[in-house]
């Protein structure tokens, strides 16, 4: 997810060495620098951490924020968030059209909603500008071809959403299911590149 | 002083002949094309269609039909971009006019009816270990498919492989014609699966690393290694890359695209499987059955993600 900008840490070796370059002094102590002297020397008592516990939780949550805000406004991880999702609905009823899992008609139905709805979101995550980077593999053909690029998505809706409403049993499903999930296919032939 | 500009002149004369001479293209003998004659099956020969994936690249590009096989197809690669012929039965612009022993000899020695070589684009590196049996199933099934008038425009290629004769030299390195001899000691399962990978469906073509001058690196056949076309990276399907995987799940992923995480395959691989599922089922397993004994090998390092 954070692919595209690895980011610069130093570890606590690195800044010590730092500290001392600039102050001479191999005394290094976190949390005198932090926390002050009252701080470093409760924490050398062996005394309560309650200030260390309040300030990890504030950075985690800091942290865990800032990585769903950088979701949000990176389409490209947005996208393979979505694309995952599809293959995951489609495991189930996979499994099924093989015999290797009971039918389940409430599960079919939940996999081709979560279709029905990736259809309308996923053609608006493929905006100019992120053609490249953080491991993408759509092709080029994306772009140059937008206009068909976002009529297989509304087919493959389309199609999810008729599938709902005809798929009532084992057989409905057996019938309809395939037709549905050909679309996978048939637009990563021309827009994702191979992919180990 | 004109003794030995001479002697260097006739030096360059026989350099160039011994060039010339073992870069010429060879045919198959006459008592090889003699059991073409027969005449082929035409049903058998469908099946052939669909398992050498001839409509990959020779179909029509932008329509659906594969029998359309008007060619056209651009293969963009480091050496230049190749286009794939026109091989409907159009007489003129098609392969048409052909005889059987044509298609055999394009097919298994890379040479044209006018006697040029062809670029290894055209997988008969891999056909060449056909039975001619099926070659000449082949040519009369392509002969029942329409006639799509329009030639293929001329390959663009950088120099100096622009030259075909060259070809020859690339021959002498890389194309091995002796024909696949079933192992007694496995299944007849796995012996179809082995001719359909290696004489028919060229899977090893794309999932293997090649080197400079464009051959197969033998040591890590289907190891894979990053895509002729510059897309992505074609995936190791030795036992490195599909250990995890049963023979089902590869037969699975032949006839419907679905990885076992039911993902779906992309790229080039999506029409491979519009071919494979053209094939009885049993054939989608044999080849399973062969792939998942290829033994582990490591293939080229991949780039880091980007």
């Amino acid at each position: 997810m954070l692919g595209s900008q690895p980011a610069c840490r130093l570890s606590t070796a690195d800044l010590t060495c730092l500290y001392e370059r600039i102050f001479g002094n191999a005394n290094f102590d976190w949390h005198k620098i932090l926390f002050g002297e009252e701080a470093a020397l409760r924490r050398a008592r062996g005394g309560p951490h309650m200030i260390r516990g309040i300030f990890m939780a504030a950075t985690l949550a800091a942290g865990l924020s800032s990585v769903a805000a950088l979701a949000q406004s990176n389409p490209i991880a947005e996208r393979q968030q979505l694309m995952k999702g599809l293959s995951q609905a489609g495991r189930a009823p996979g499994a099924m059209l093989k015999g290797e899992q009971p039918f389940d008609l409430a599960a079919v139905q939940t996999s081709l909603k979560t279709f029905a709805d990736t259809a309308k979101k996923a053609p608006t995550l493929f905006p100019v500008g992120t053609e490249t980077g953080n491991d993408t593999a759509a092709l080029p053909k994306v772009w140059s071809d937008k206009a068909d690029f976002e009529a297989k998505w509304a087919k493959f809706g389309a199609d999810a959403e008729a599938a709902q409403a005809s798929i009532k049993d084992e057989a409905s499903f057996k019938a309809n299911f395939p037709g549905v999930v050909r679309a996978c296919g048939g637009c990563h032939e021309s827009y994702r590149a191979k992919k180990n | 002083m004109r003794k030995i500009l001479l002697g260097l002149f006739s030096l360059a004369c026989v350099g160039l002949s011994i060039i010339w001479w073992v870069t010429r293209p060879q045919m198959l003998t006459a008592s090889q094309v003699a059991v073409l004659e027969s005449g082929g099956d035409v049903a058998r020969g469908e099946h052939v269609f669909h398992a050498g994936g001839c409509a990959s690249c020779h179909m029509t590009p932008g329509q659906e039909d594969r029998k359309k096989l008007g060619g056209g197809l651009a293969l963009k690669t480091e050496f230049g971009t190749f286009i794939a012929p026109n091989i409907s039965s159009h007489p003129q612009d098609g392969i048409g006019a052909w005889s059987a022993a044509d298609l055999a000899n394009a097919m298994q020695r890379g040479v044209s009816p006018q006697g040029e070589h062809y670029y290894p684009a055209f997988p008969y590196t891999t056909y060449a270990h056909a039975r001619l049996e099926d070659i000449a199933d082949l040519m009369a099934y392509l002969r029942t498919l329409p006639a799509v008038g329009g030639k293929a425009h001329a390959h663009d290629l950088a120099f100096p492989f622009s030259i075909r004769r060259f070809v020859g030299v690339w021959k002498m390195l890389f194309l091995d014609t002796t024909p696949i001899v079933a192992d007694a000691s496995k299944s007849d399962a796995w012996n179809r699966g082995r001719y359909l990978a290696d004489a028919l469906g060229h899977c090893a073509e794309c999932h293997s690393p090649r080197n400079a001058l464009g051959g197969i690196v033998s040591a890590q056949r289907y190891a894979g290694g990053p895509d002729p076309e510059g897309r992505g990276w074609v995936p190791n399907i030795t036992a490195k890359g599909l250990g995890s995987w049963s023979k089902s799940d590869v037969s699975e992923l032949l006839g419907s695209g679905f990885t076992p995480d039911f993902d779906s395959v992309g790229s080039s691989m999506a029409d491979v499987v519009k071919n494979m599922a053209a094939l009885p089922k049993a054939d989608r397993d044999a080849m399973a059955e062969y792939l998942k004994s290829l033994p582990a090998v490591d293939g080229p390092p991949k780039p880091a993600k980007k």
